[in-house]
């Protein structure tokens, strides 16, 4: 029997599908045949990898690493089954398993079922840390990194990577200036050091960080009154049930700068304890000073991370140039070619009705370069496609050189939203990830497609994260779907920084059937990965949004 | 020395375990066929090897222990379904169990290898088949199942998946020698 034929067989069993007579024929082969048998475990690891592979991606909660334990539970999890329900399914199982004696006294059955629920709270536990899940959700993770870091955790100290699971206790030192480490939390709360500093996890209950040098800049869902985040520094604690701030630690003083919401400040030396408002700032050393304006400088790159790096606003009315309204470095403005097949709409907004493009004149330099220290982007776009079908795919904006040899792309075709994005781990051109067929709606759209620093993408349509899959996609309906993200791993190392900003279609002359037709009202492109909040903030914000201070990640 | 001639206790068994739960999934969806079960009997498995791992037994063997824990987890989880049944029984069973223990002393690390040689194999498939694959693995369909939403016969299915394995078999086998300088 030729290996084809051994394939063909194994493979049929793989998938259930062999007839009486060839689960004979397959039995006598495994038994008598060693090349069979080889095979036979190489297609079974395959098997299983695959399901692992497309499984790895799909529907994991937050703070869950992704590799902690197998595609099982992740798979559990894509299927509704929650991980919970599972544990209490087996639990039910162990329970089931001890019998009580009959007609003992109600103390001992109490004894009894005091110990099973010890035991098994232990065993979970113990199953718990082993597969790295974090059911209280107060663990944070590693969401972004860029730079070196380290945590030392009791007596060992080892470096940090994305996905890392940290602990009460554990220390963690950014090395570089330009480093930046983002910890995420299973409610959304996001916590990042900028550049070189150190933070300790403290044992008490809750979330409390020490920050002991270095600047953090927090984003923090809503807390329970009862249960902050607290912040501490060597002069300060700061209790926060909800808010955006950034606070530096020197060993002289605390500044923090607070962007929204509202929080409590307490001074360690003097016992003052404050409430400080939105856009307000302060500095604590032996009292607290309140300041109108921000306190902490953040180095260029740092702003840079956070805002826009490249942002259209589409409202200059007449002409041909598109001017870069971000703020961030040298403006990156862009020359419409083709101005008899544009059209600048009353109010604001760009119409884009043939075969055009919108270039920018130079490279995309500051995107491409922030967003390889970064290895996160975000494309944001509010536009109005004429329809949802067009081919090519077509392309709303792009950084490349041409079809096949790109930074990322937005695009729509065939009925959906895509996302192309080059990344080192997956072979050229581009990592490729589809939305569904009806995410296309009538009249305005906002679109986000973002990647962050751990290689996950996904896609916002009219502020709500969509389901995504990888593009060729056989049938990209909505309920084919099943991926909250997909993991585009890597980095953007290779991103070449000769590559111009396109809209509405390639650069090369050859490629220009891609051509996007529609009205272009805001685009704005980060290189950071922009929260489902900031999406939705940024949704409920409008396209005619025109202060770049409206939108989110905007520093103050 | 292989891990399977190292006595293994304690957070060593655990660390073993969690290496080698794709060779341990993998064993039990080549018995089982179907993913979902393969799924909770993979957790039943782990659970198991976790209780032994608190009552501090040793553990010489570690790839024939817990294949031997995954076959009873099995045959128990077929007594209790009546309607289905072991394709693999008897010698059959004993000629995968050998297949797998052929490979007990590899490094735990191929297989993360072998992960990353299969996402570039799969970037190099035709559109065709690795929508096929997406079909199959991603959205977890039936042969009957990709017939239907395909248009194609069950027959066609089948010979396309099994082409498609065969040549990301042969692709990775073309990887791996590549990477110890073979070719």
């Amino acid at each position: 029997m030729n290996d084809r034929k051994r394939i063909d067989l194994l493979s049929r069993y793989l998938d259930d599908g062999l007839s009486a007579d060839q689960e004979q024929a397959l039995s006598a082969m495994l038994k008598s045949d060693e090349q069979a048998r080889e095979l036979f475990y190489h297609l079974s690891m395959q098997h299983a990898l695959l399901h692992r592979l497309a499984r790895t991606t799909a529907s994991l909660p937050p703070g869950v690493e992704q590799d902690a334990v197998t595609a099982p539970d992740n798979a559990r999890a894509a299927r509704g089954r929650s991980p919970d329900a599972a544990r209490s399914r087996t639990g039910a199982a162990r329970t089931r398993i001890v019998r009580f004696p009959k007609r003992r006294s109600w103390r001992i059955t109490a004894i009894a079922a005091a110990l099973i629920l010890a035991f098994g709270m232990m065993l979970n536990r113990q199953w718990d840390r082993l597969i790295g899940r974090d059911t209280a959700g107060r663990r944070p993770s590693v969401v972004e990194l860029v730079g070196p870091a380290s945590v030392q955790r009791g007596a060992n100290r080892f470096s940090l990577t994305t996905g890392t699971m940290l602990r009460a206790g554990d220390q963690i030192v950014c090395a570089g200036a330009q480093s930046r480490l983002a910890l995420g939390y299973a409610d959304g709360t996001r916590i990042a050091v900028l550049g070189a500093g150190a933070v300790r996890l403290l044992p008490q209950p809750g979330r409390r960080l020490f920050l002991e040098t270095g600047v953090l800049e927090a984003q923090i869902a809503p807390q329970p009154s009862v249960r902050p985040v607290i912040l501490s520094t060597s002069h300060a604690d700061v209790e926060v049930l909800g808010t955006q701030f950034a606070l530096s630690a020197t060993e002289q003083k605390t500044l923090l700068d607070l962007r929204t919401g509202r929080l409590r400040i307490a001074c360690k030396r003097s016992g003052e304890s404050i409430v400080l408002n939105a856009g307000s700032s302060a500095q604590i050393a032996k009292t607290i000073a309140v300041s109108a304006s921000p306190l902490i400088r953040r180095r260029p790159g740092h702003i840079t991370r956070h805002g826009p790096v490249l942002l259209y606003c589409f409202d200059e009315g007449s002409g041909t140039t598109v001017r870069d309204s971000s703020g961030v470095g040298p403006p990156l403005d862009l020359q419409i070619q083709d101005p008899q097949r544009t059209r600048w709409l009353p109010g604001g907004g760009l119409a884009v009705a043939g075969n055009t493009a919108i270039r920018s004149a130079g490279p995309a330099l500051k995107l491409t370069r922030a967003c390889k220290e970064s290895n996160a982007l975000s494309v944001e776009a509010w536009i109005k496609p004429v329809g949802p079908q067009m081919d090519g795919p077509a392309r709303i904006l792009t950084v490349s050189q041409g079809a096949s040899a790109r930074n990322f792309t937005l695009a729509q075709g065939g009925g959906a939203y895509y996302l192309r994005v080059q990344v080192s781990a997956v072979p050229p051109p581009s990592f490729n990830l589809c939305g569904g067929l009806g995410h296309i709606r009538p009249g305005l759209n906002h679109v986000v497609a973002t990647r962050d620093g751990s290689g996950m993408c996904r896609l916002y349509v009219n502020g709500e994260q969509r389901k995504v899959g990888l593009e060729p996609h056989l049938f990209p309906a909505p309920e084919d779907l099943v991926h909250d993200r997909l993991e585009a791993p890597g980095t953007f190392s290779g991103w070449d920084e000769r590559y111009p900003l396109m809209l509405a279609n390639e650069l090369n002359s050859a490629d220009r059937n891609r051509s996007w037709r529609g009205e272009y009202h805001r685009v704005a492109l980060y290189s950071r990965a922009l929260s489902a909040e900031e999406v939705a903030r940024n949704y409920r914000a409008g396209p005619t949004a025109r202060s770049a201070a409206r939108h989110a990640g905007v520093p103050d | 020395m292989g891990t399977d001639e190292k006595e293994l206790k304690g957070e060593e068994l655990q660390q073993v375990f969690l290496e080698q739960r794709d060779r341990l999934f993998a064993f039990i969806l080549a018995i089982v066929h179907n993913f979902s079960d393969a799924e909770d009997l993979f957790q039943e498995v782990a659970r198991v090897i976790l209780r032994k791992q608190q009552e501090a037994i040793v553990v010489r063997r570690f790839g024939a222990w817990s294949r031997e824990i995954a076959r009873r987890t099995v045959q128990d989880h077929f007594k209790t379904r009546k309607k289905s049944r072991l394709v693999l029984a008897g010698d059959a069973f004993d000629a995968l169990e050998a297949a797998f223990a052929a490979h007990e002393d590899e490094p735990a690390a191929e297989d993360n290898r072998l992960l990353q040689r299969l996402r570039t194999c799969l970037a190099q498939l035709p559109e065709h088949l690795r929508r096929l694959v997406g079909l199959r693995y991603e959205q977890n369909l039936s042969l009957k199942d990709i017939s239907a939403r395909v248009g194609r016969t069950s027959g066609a299915i089948q010979v396309a998946l099994s082409r498609t394995r065969g040549r990301l078999f042969e692709c990775t086998k073309r990887l791996q020698l590549e990477r110890e300088g073979a070719l």
